[in-house]
């Protein structure tokens, strides 16, 4: 059991000492799957279709069952515990404001070339998110916590991941969530030239590269800032863990094999 | 001089991976001690001043160290001179 030891000590060399344990719960059985994420068992849904434009401040979409894209064009917009399903072309849900929060959903693009959610200032927590190209198109802030990314779809040429930052993107936090990735990565940052990701974390994930070509993608070209990428459990894709520079990011630590618990 | 008195506590015993944790400590020093100085003159002559008093205080600063046997990094937040709080992830 881990313990934190703080120390009072004085300028004469007196000190006090006391010492506090503490638990972390394995991680390894606290994984989100379909048995922690999306909509909660017993939610009654009501069912409602076609594309959803939000444009009212605080609205809440609760315990719907809709079939069809959702445009959020207001701030502070919630959507919970529900489903979304749509073969949407381009994204099952897109905001364009800022703070919305998308909690206890089901997302699923039905085997389309699409992406599950679009593209910034956007909390998303307890998502289960599946049947996409890419579970996140990321363009700006966006924190994931315990969420399920999975049976990415690569169909029609595509190059599935469970999430994808854009050029730039910045302030982007990704933990404890249970991602398999596409015939990509898990995750891919910007590889490109150019103005380059900044301020991401992702820590406390489970990235398995099963299916994919890397597991992770770093970015390949730099300079970098503030990106840090520790104590995750990597499942080793086809070619390897990292499909970047991994030299570049400003920290990658902790980081081990999920079956062997061996340094990555 | 006395040993610094610390009470630190743990806002809770059990975290999920990556949640906060939050530390908190109260600190103090008994060993701070007010004292006064008081300074007559006399002259040869036995003439003596009044009394001239100061007071100082004799200070022992308390320092504190956080040291975590997993190596988790904790991080002060804040520190009024006896509560310090100190974050970390789990």
């Amino acid at each position: 059991m881990p313990n934190v030891a703080v120390t009072a000590y004085d300028l004469t060399g007196n000190l006090t000492k006391v010492v506090l344990p503490y638990t972390v719960t394995a991680p390894s059985r606290m994984w989100p799957d379909a048995t922690n994420t999306g909509v909660p068992a017993g939610t009654v849904l009501t069912n409602s279709s076609g594309l959803l434009n939000i444009t009212v401040a605080g609205t809440v979409i609760e315990a719907r069952n809709h079939s069809g894209g959702i445009v959020v064009n207001a701030p502070n917009v919630t959507i919970k515990r529900s489903r979304i399903r749509s073969t949407s072309p381009f994204v099952l849900i897109q905001n364009n404001s800022t703070e919305l929060l998308i909690i206890d959903c089901e997302i699923d693009g039905m085997n389309s070339n699409t992406n599950g959610i679009s593209p910034r200032n956007v909390l998303v927590r307890r998502c289960n998110i599946h049947h996409v190209e890419n579970g996140l198109n990321v363009g700006g802030p966006t924190i994931v916590e315990d969420s399920y990314i999975h049976d990415l779809f690569s169909g029609n040429g595509g190059h599935s991941d469970g999430a994808q930052f854009n050029q730039g993107a910045s302030d982007i936090t990704f933990r404890h969530n249970n991602i398999f990735g596409g015939n990509t990565a898990t995750i891919i940052m910007w590889d490109g030239s150019g103005s380059q990701n900044a301020n991401v974390l992702i820590e406390n994930n489970r990235l398995d590269g099963t299916a994919s070509s890397y597991t992770i993608y770093t970015p390949r070209t730099g300079p970098l800032t503030n990106v840090r990428i520790r104590n995750n459990r990597f499942v080793r894709a086809a070619f390897g863990y990292n499909g970047g520079n991994q030299s570049l990011v400003t920290e990658w630590s902790g980081n081990v094999n999920d079956v062997t618990g061996a340094p990555v | 001089m006395a040993a610094p008195t610390v009470a630190a506590s743990l806002d809770a015993s059990i975290y999920a991976p990556g949640a906060l944790m939050i530390l908190t400590v109260n600190y103090a020093d008994v060993d701070n001690q007010t004292f006064t100085v008081t300074v007559t003159v006399r002259d040869v002559a036995g003439n003596v001043s009044a009394p001239v008093s100061v007071q100082a205080v004799i200070m022992d600063p308390v320092s504190i160290a956080v040291a975590d046997s997993s190596g988790r990094m904790w991080t002060l937040v804040r520190d009024n001179g006896t509560v310090a709080v100190y974050t970390a992830n789990a």
